[in-house]
């Protein structure tokens, strides 16, 4: 007769609360057994604590397992030491008498079977697939005892201990792939590389751990609403179901699962199941779990049983009782968390470095964006534009709502020394940034820049041009202006403007010729420097060089742009005379000659226009322009049918 | 903008798009041709360009044709020869239109810090009104009430406005006023003759006046309800 005692405490094969590879961090911690791929949803460091105990004829509590774990970016690495995933047996043999003399004795036969730290790894291939490794120790040991009589005054029986050792790596692999956030799909081996030291004696090889190859094939489903369910089925006919359900109260989640399990060395075909509690929090999980077998635990076993059939888990067999346990898991996370994250940038206009000042105000690019926490944040948008911005620019912050996808608008400034003629393929880094230093997640897209002459066409933008290049207007208007004192001062003041405008323009076109822009399909304009220095330009780049001389002595001033034909556009100025209508007879007698505006207060003002384009004196400027002004702008009613725009510069 | 020399061309076509003959002149009549600064008499048999300014003295007329139109112009009158077209009331609406946008302030979010400079006397003031520019507004008025009288009402009602905008001092010429705003109710213009009629009310009218503003408004306002 063979007695078999239950010794130290045992698990079942899955010791987590949750199964299931799941979004939960049970998932990435301490569950080798169910994730030999150890797949991984810990961001940062993660712990893990399991303390338990059997439910036999003592309760003996112990600890189960401590797991660390860290994630590397695309890489995670699994250590677990598991103290408690071990399993004595203890045969001891009938007392008998073998001398009349000697006291009877019994002898014990020990076989100890033991995991004691497990090693994994795991890549991230892409957002779908993860690879990884386990490698587990096992140790196993024989331990007989043999009685030797001592002849004596008293003869006696002397105990002799022989001990038979070995140990075992275990090495399996697993693929986990995630399709999407419902399905996960996972394939390993069990059993697959073994190197082991075998037990010396042969008798004793029949005690090995059973360690048959086999397949392990799992799905995991998660329709929503904290749902979870998981199935896992081995080749060697083990399965295992779980089912989860979950429920939010305010940050944190509490709910329950059950998981079932067959085992082809137990009975009945569900040989067990493990109801759990469960909560879970940012940084702290917990489950409380049952693990009830339904077939009845012996204390007391078949040694030929034993020797027939072994055993294939340590944690998890013929011979385990009913468990209870408490697992608690810990996440640190140092690194930043992702919390809104770009589902796309539009880039709404390429740079011309000529018109920086609008960059200000209206975005070169738009960026959709997407809120991944239950909270508002504020986001800080940055840009970066390789060859333009030596640091990231923010935009203004912008609050999104949790769950949210919204738009968000990027700026950015052009540096006064940019100076490159041509154009060039760059490309702008944007970033999200909520309260961390670091960025929450960052796209690139490529960008063109213009060189800086470069203009898009749109004279509302003309002013850029014109307003860039103040400085040398003013130097330029206050030399020519020195030259003329005598005459200016001679001059009423309400007449200075159209005196300083006339003065001005029949300085500055002494010397000019109109040239066409060469350039076919970049339009091109000059800065107002540029134009006096090459002594010529098109209508644009004279319009823009009046207006800037004009504005540069306070005279204000706007474009007119003609555009009621696709083929031909125009552009001249017209400026402010700073008169009223009734003084409008002191500069001319007619009266087509002028038109009148009201300024910000109402008042009416005479401004007149000017083709920049006739550089021969400012009377036939001022008339060519007027009949033009005249006619398409007024009589065709251009202003009003689009044809004709005046664009004012201030 | 590279097609300067179209451009001119067009201007050339522009300026003769629109010229006429002198066909009688009697009294003392001149013209202010294409842009010119310099008035010069009109005789019998002259060619008066597009765009050109003509202006009657008291007592004087011409009368002026092309190949669709013959124009009286009376005393003391003045019209532009671009004004003298027909128009549809799809153009007269645009037209009113426009003036509305011309008249509207700009930059009206600007608010530009007041000038600090201080030289000088301020002319440019009301104290410098001249009477000679406002004579020759109303000159402008009359022009636009033979247009109207010629059969060119659509058009005489945007030379009136044109010519509110030029001569401020015309806008308080109750009875031109009056004319014109019925010249928008008889063109079915019922909301632009309301709110001219409106302005009108704020005039300072004689007792006829006010009385006849006042059934036009309720006249009108009846016309718009029922609309």
């Amino acid at each position: 007769m063979i007695n078999l005692i239950s010794t130290s405490a045992q698990s079942s094969f899955s010791i987590n609360g949750l199964s299931g590879l799941s979004t939960e961090s049970f998932t990435s911690l301490n569950s080798f057994e169910f994730n030999n791929a150890n797949f991984s949803v810990i961001k940062d460091w993660g712990f893990s604590f399991t303390y338990g105990g059997e439910i036999a004829t003592d309760f003996s509590s112990n600890l189960y397992q401590i797991t660390a774990a860290k994630n590397f970016g695309k890489h995670f690495i699994t250590l677990r030491y598991s103290p408690g995933f071990q399993k004595e047996f203890v045969f001891r043999s009938t007392p008998v008498k073998q001398d009349s003399l000697i006291e009877p004795i019994s002898v014990e036969s020990k076989y100890s079977y033991k995991e004691l730290f497990g090693v994994g790894y795991s890549y991230k291939i892409s957002e779908q697939f993860t690879a990884g490794i386990n490698i587990r120790y096992f140790d196993e040991s024989v331990t007989e005892e043999n009685v030797t009589i001592v002849y004596a005054t008293e003869p006696y029986f002397e105990k002799v201990s022989e001990i038979d050792k070995s140990f075992f790596w275990k090495t399996d692999i697993g693929l986990v792939f995630k399709p999407n956030d419902i399905f996960t799909f996972n394939l390993g081996s069990s059993n697959l590389l073994l190197l082991k030291s075998e037990l010396n004696l042969n008798e004793n090889k029949t005690f090995e751990l059973r360690n048959k190859k086999s397949a392990i094939l799992g799905l995991n489903v998660s329709p929503g609403n904290e749902f979870n369910f998981f199935m896992q089925f081995e080749t060697n006919n083990n399965a295992i179901a779980s089912s989860s359900k979950l429920f939010q109260i305010y940050d944190n989640k509490f709910g329950f699962s059950i998981s079932a399990f067959h085992d082809w060395q137990q009975h009945p075909f569900i040989a067990g199941i493990i109801p759990s509690l469960i909560f879970i929090s940012k940084y702290f999980d917990a489950s409380f779990s049952l693990v009830k077998y339904f077939s009845d635990r012996k204390s007391v076993s078949s040694f030929n049983q034993f020797k027939e059939n072994g055993i294939s888990n340590i944690v998890n067999n013929q011979y385990s009782f009913n468990k209870i346990l408490l697992t608690t898991n810990f996440k640190l996370n140092t690194l930043a968390e992702q919390k809104v994250k770009f589902l796309d940038v539009i880039i709404n206009q390429n740079i011309y470095p000529a018109l920086a000042e609008r960059y200000l105000d209206f975005p070169i690019a738009t960026a959709t964006v997407v809120n991944l926490t239950n909270e508002r944040l504020e986001i800080k948008p940055e840009i970066l534009i390789n060859g333009i911005n030596k640091n990231k620019i923010q935009s203004p912050v912008v609050s999104i709502a949790p769950y949210d996808t919204i738009n968000i608008n990027y700026f950015t400034v052009i540096p006064d020394e940019y100076s490159k003629l041509n154009a060039e393929l760059t490309y702008a880094d944007f970033y999200l940034m909520t309260i961390n230093d670091d960025y929450d997640d960052q796209y690139q897209k490529a960008l063109l820049i213009n060189g800086i002459n470069a203009w898009d066409g749109n004279v509302h933008n003309l002013k850029y041009f014109i307003k860039k290049d103040l400085d040398f207007s003013v130097k330029y208007t206050k030399s020519i202006l020195a030259q003329f004192k005598s005459i200016i001062d001679t001059v009423p003041n309400f007449l200075s403007e159209f005196y300083k405008a006339k003065i001005i323009f029949e300085s500055f076109t002494k010397n000019l010729t109109y040239i066409s822009d060469p350039r076919a399909t970049a339009e091109y304009v000059q800065y107002p420097n540029q134009t006096i220095e090459l002594k010529g330009g098109d209508c644009d780049d004279l319009s823009v060089c009046y207006s800037s001389l004009l504005e540069s002595v306070g005279i204000e001033t706007a474009l007119v742009d003609y555009n009621n034909n696709k083929n031909i556009k125009h552009v001249n100025l017209m400026f402010n005379t700073k008169l009223n209508p009734n003084q409008a007879l002191f500069i001319t007698n007619n009266d087509s000659k002028y038109f009148v505006r009201k300024n910000h207060n109402g008042d009416d003002e005479v401004w007149i226009s000017i083709e920049t384009t006739s550089l021969t004196d400012f009377e036939t400027a001022w008339t060519r322009a007027s009949e033009k002004f005249q006619q398409e702008a007024l009589s065709d009613l251009g202003l009003i049918k689009g044809e004709v725009e005046i664009i004012d510069i201030n | 903008m590279k097609y300067i020399i179209i451009m001119m061309l067009q201007i050339t076509a522009i300026t003769f798009a629109q010229t006429f003959k002198v066909e009688k002149v009697n009294g003392k009549v001149k013209m202010l041709s294409n842009g010119s600064e310099q008035w010069q008499d009109l005789k019998q048999n002259s060619e008066i360009s597009g765009n050109s300014i003509i202006s009657t003295d008291k007592n004087s007329s011409v009368k002026i044709k092309n190949d669709d139109v013959l124009f009286t112009l009376k005393e003391s009158s003045a019209i532009s020869t671009s004004n003298i077209k027909k128009m549809t009331l799809d153009e007269l609406v645009l037209a009113l239109a426009m003036e509305n946008v011309i008249n509207s302030p700009r930059n009206q979010n600007k608010k530009n810090s007041e000038s600090t400079k201080v030289y000088g006397e301020k002319l440019n003031d009301k104290n410098s009104n001249l009477s000679t520019n406002n004579d020759f507004g109303f000159k402008r008025l009359n022009g636009a009430k033979q247009l109207s009288e010629n059969g060119f009402k659509e058009s005489a009602i945007v030379t009136a406005k044109e010519v509110y905008r030029k001569y401020p001092e015309t806008k308080k010429d109750a009875v031109s006023r009056i004319y014109f705003a019925d010249l928008m109710y008889e063109r079915g213009l019922y909301e632009e003759a309301y709110d001219e009629f409106k302005e009108i009310k704020s005039l300072n009218l004689n007792q006829g006046q006010i009385s006849y503003v006042s059934d036009k408004l309720d006249q009108i306002s009846k016309k718009l309800i029922k609309k």
